[in-house]
């Protein structure tokens, strides 16, 4: 029976590599876990690498204006919900569009922001 | 049948059509060659086991996601067409496509051979014509139910959008195309439902 | 000209028109078919089943312990020998919350840079 359990602890601890190098959520301190506050659930099927990545967002949210904090604040329980893939992609859109001119970023905006003012005026 | 006897009847049933796809977005040979190419390779590696069912609908998100890398890797490229493709918000209600709004900014090419029946070739020099006009979003829609048969799920599927939003896009490429088949002499007529 | 179409006409055209392609292009189409055949995904490998049944660990009755832990080895299995490769290149990547706070406060919302 010991060595069943044994074997199954080890089939699981090799099933999920990246999970045995993760962090709990109890590791995390009183700030971080009030920052992630919505990803506290999943948080342990959360690959290291992706861990990471929102330890440094909850380290980073102090030096941010109320205003950036609120926004990601806000925004942060729809990204915790995405697929790692998803996030990936997000990223690497994020970038390209980080890339084209100043105007063409503003016009974007503006349309999307006209849009969210009044969804159901058909796009000009 | 084994699912290497399945995929490899799929993908033999796909290249051509997924080749023509490719050319109605990037208009360039090659382009269109290295994407097909990849996206054949991503749907055998990364979804060859699925059940054969689900391959023309996985495919063409493949297809549709790598010719997005496409433009996105091409350096000169601020056209708003670009810009836009990039981004398709995913709205419940009404499908606000920044897509939508743009047509095609190159003059079509032609992708005619030359055929025994003139008129036919006539006709389909139109239609294609017609297809390379409409906004990309609305073409795509329009072949993936009209010409791959997939149904309203599956495109929706296949374009990362709702399904509203794909009834939406095929009702406006399909007037559209109307409108300007209209004017070659060129009679469309459909079933609405 | 007056000609008459219907939708399912477009789909026949359009067919016809992917036999109107090149012999070079048909020929490239095919040996990219080619290509990605050889790359093809499957579920476990054969020689896994082997070794497991071998083993007894996969059988004909197994307990639900035995199932639980057959299951487990078989993905564990699947995961290192399909995945290998991914796993070492997740690790490997580089800490993201730079760009992700800069997406999280940015302007536009996050579900416009997703697919």
């Amino acid at each position: 029976m010991m060595m069943c359990h044994s074997k199954l602890l080890l089939a699981a601890a090799l099933l999920a590599p990246l999970a045995v190098l993760a962090a709990p959520w109890n590791s995390l301190n009183a700030d971080q876990q009030q920052v992630l506050a919505p990803l506290s659930v999943t948080w342990n099927t959360l690959p290291e690498s992706e861990q990471k990545s929102f330890v440094g967002i909850a380290n980073g949210y102090p030096k941010l204006t109320p205003e950036k904090q609120q926004r990601l604040h806000e925004q942060l329980e729809t990204w915790g919900k995405l697929t790692t893939e998803q996030r990936h992609r997000a990223r690497e859109k994020f970038t390209a569009f980080s890339k084209v001119p100043e105007e063409r970023r503003e016009a974007v905006k503006q349309m999307v922001r006209e849009q969210q003012a009044d969804p159901a005026s058909p796009a000009k | 049948m084994s699912t290497r006897e399945q995929l490899s009847d799929f993908l033999a049933s796909i290249e051509r059509r997924a080749y023509k796809h490719a050319m109605f977005s990037v208009r360039d040979e090659a382009a269109a060659l290295d994407i097909v190419q990849d996206a054949m390779l991503k749907l055998a590696e990364r979804y060859g086991d699925k059940p054969a069912e689900e391959f023309p609908m996985l495919f063409h998100r493949i297809l549709q996601n790598t010719i997005m890398d496409h433009f996105r890797r091409q350096k000169v490229r601020t056209s708003w067409f670009t810009l836009f493709s990039s981004f398709s918000p995913q709205h419940a209600d009404e499908e606000f496509d920044p897509l939508d709004v743009l047509e095609d900014e190159t003059s079509p090419s032609n992708h005619l051979q030359p055929d025994a029946d003139l008129q036919q070739s006539q006709i389909l020099a139109s239609i294609e014509a017609a297809l390379l006009r409409l906004p990309a979003r609305q073409r795509e829609a329009f072949l993936l139910r009209y010409w791959d048969g997939l149904d309203t799920a599956e495109t929706a599927s296949a374009m990362g959008c709702s399904e509203g939003s794909v009834k939406t896009h095929c009702s406006r490429a399909t007037h559209a195309l109307a409108e300007t088949l209209k004017q070659k002499g060129i009679d469309l007529s459909w079933e609405s439902n | 000209m007056g000609i008459k179409l219907k939708i399912e006409d477009i789909q026949h055209l359009l067919n016809r028109s992917t036999s109107d392609l090149s012999t070079d292009t048909l020929d490239k189409l095919q040996r990219a078919r080619r290509a990605a055949l050889q790359h093809q995904q499957t579920t476990q490998p054969t020689a896994v089943r082997a070794w497991l049944s071998q083993h007894e660990i996969i059988g004909h009755h197994p307990s639900p312990q035995h199932r639980v832990l057959n299951w487990g080895l078989a993905a564990l299995f699947a995961v290192v020998l399909v995945s290998g490769v991914s796993y070492w290149q997740h690790t490997s990547e580089r800490d993201h919350s730079a760009i992700d706070i800069a997406i999280l406060t940015d302007d536009l919302p996050v579900h416009m840079y997703v697919d």
